[in-house]
């Protein structure tokens, strides 16, 4: 090393930043992506970028940049309201920065606009690998095939207390003009954040807890199950698009029906759910149309049964009417039949009557209580009685004459 | 007291008291009982069939 070559530090860091001053436009788009962000109290926010050739590749570049708290103030709120989310780590964005470089702090990228279109699309193309990845499994139509009962009376519905989603569910459900009853139990869980999936798979896991404490008791379980928020930003939101929270729906041995965000609002757990509704008010409506659906046909039913017995009984009574008249006749038949046979039995009765004959002064001979009808079976001096009507005589045969036969 | 017989067995009884009526070896008191008894069942049956009548007259 010779002497007078050498030169300070701060000639050297010096001459870069002149030198880069000098090479560098005023700004440039860079794409990175965030390995780590940090809002300070005074309002700036630091980010450090990195850039990688692909997801699993070495690093190959990685820089401070920050963001002036007059231009955070701006960028955040546009970020969030354009992709749905906060800047978070892992995050590939599209920065339009100026190269600063500081004798005393070295490079730094001053952060002056950002492009959220780039974000969106790493979002979309996230959330399609999730799709595409729940696809595979067949987790589509797992939580679909169940059966969900004709009734959904007993719920279980999860969902935070204060929401306004679960409110509006609950006042239309217990106002419903029907008069319905249904019994429903809620497992609070956080619905927004980074915290939401686990916290309502936990809240699953307690529903799951319940009904099976309610088939070892012999009680009926729930129905269904619900998971109910109200609308809220695409931030709010994005929990709901989660890979785990949706595998836990979709494997979920109840029906699960969703109702999350607004009309536009479709995520994937909703996709995976058995039933999808639009809004906690529209789930509600759709469990009173079921039971009024059901109420319906039992009625139409009942009204068929009705019709069909009465035409029943008609026939019935038709019947009755033609076998009474039937009766009728062969009971006339009969009595005739029965009072000719009471004629002629009275007639023999009365024929047999010997009182008729002692009236008209013949006498009945008897011996030994026995009618004697021939004078052949008298011997003489053998003892009679003769029957008067009056009276009985009783004497003795003197002579028996038998009348000549020619 | 005599148990209410059926139409049906009255008659029965009635032909039977009529066949012994008819018979010569009975005596002229059995036979005036069979009558009196017989008189009975008659009226008994009558009274029966006129019911009988009446129930269908009312259908």
């Amino acid at each position: 090393m010779k002497n007078g070559s050498e030169i300070s530090l701060f000639s050297l860091c010096e001459q870069i930043r002149r030198h880069l001053a000098a090479s560098l436009p005023n700004y440039v788009w860079i794409r990175a992506e965030i390995n780590a962000i940090k809002e300070t109290a005074n309002g700036h926010c630091y980010l450090d970028l990195i850039d990688k050739e692909a997801e699993d590749a070495p690093l190959r570049a990685q820089a401070r940049a920050v963001v002036w708290s007059s231009t955070w103030r701006m960028l955040r709120p546009y970020f969030e309201s354009v992709t749905g989310r906060s800047l978070a780590v892992g995050m590939q964005v599209l920065l339009r920065v100026q190269v600063q470089y500081s004798e005393l702090y070295g490079l730094t990228l001053v952060v002056q606009d950002i492009d959220p279109s780039c974000t969106v699309g790493e979002e979309e193309l996230l959330r399609q690998r999730i799709l595409a990845r729940l696809k595979q499994e067949g987790m589509f139509e797992m939580n679909r095939t169940l059966p969900l009962p004709r009734l959904v009376r007993r719920v279980a519905v999860i969902s935070s207390e204060t929401a306004a989603g679960y409110l509006d569910f609950v006042r239309h459900l217990e106002g419903n003009e029907y008069g319905y009853a249904y019994e429903y139990t809620l497992f609070p869980a956080m619905m927004q954040g980074a915290e939401a999936p686990a916290s309502i798979e936990a809240a699953l896991d307690q529903v799951m807890a319940a009904e099976e404490a309610f088939v070892s008791e012999d009680r009926p379980g729930f129905d269904a199950v619900l998971i109910l928020r109200g609308g809220g930003s695409a931030t709010d939101l994005r929990c709901f698009d989660d890979y785990e929270l949706a595998v836990h729906v979709a494997q979920f041995p109840l029906p699960v029906l969703t109702a999350i965000g607004h009309e536009q609002d479709h995520h994937i757990v909703d996709m995976v759910a058995a039933r999808y509704l639009k809004t906690p008010t529209a789930l509600a409506h759709f469990l009173i149309e079921r039971i009024q659906q059901e109420e319906a046909m039992v009625l139409s039913l009942a009204a068929r049964l009705a019709l069909g017995v009465r035409s029943k009984l008609n026939e019935a009574h038709r019947e009755l009417d033609r076998m009474l008249q039937r009766m009728e006749v062969a009971m006339r038949l009969r009595l005739a039949r029965e009072t000719h046979r009471l004629d002629l039995l009275s007639q023999r009765l009365e024929g047999g009557n010997p009182s008729y004959l002692l009236e008209k002064g013949y006498a009945l001979v008897q011996q030994q209580g026995k009618k004697v009808a021939r004078a052949a079976a008298l011997q003489p001096e053998q003892e009679l009685e003769i029957q008067f009507l009056d009276g009985v005589v009783r004497c003795q045969v003197m002579e028996v004459t038998q009348k000549e036969t020619k | 007291m005599e148990e209410k017989k059926t139409y049906e067995a009255s008659v029965k009884e009635l032909e039977t008291l009529v066949e012994r009526i008819e018979d010569p070896n009975r005596t002229f008191a059995e036979t005036m009982e069979d009558i009196r008894r017989g008189r009975e069942l008659v009226e008994q049956c009558r009274e029966m069939l006129r019911t009988t009548e009446s129930v269908i007259a009312k259908q």
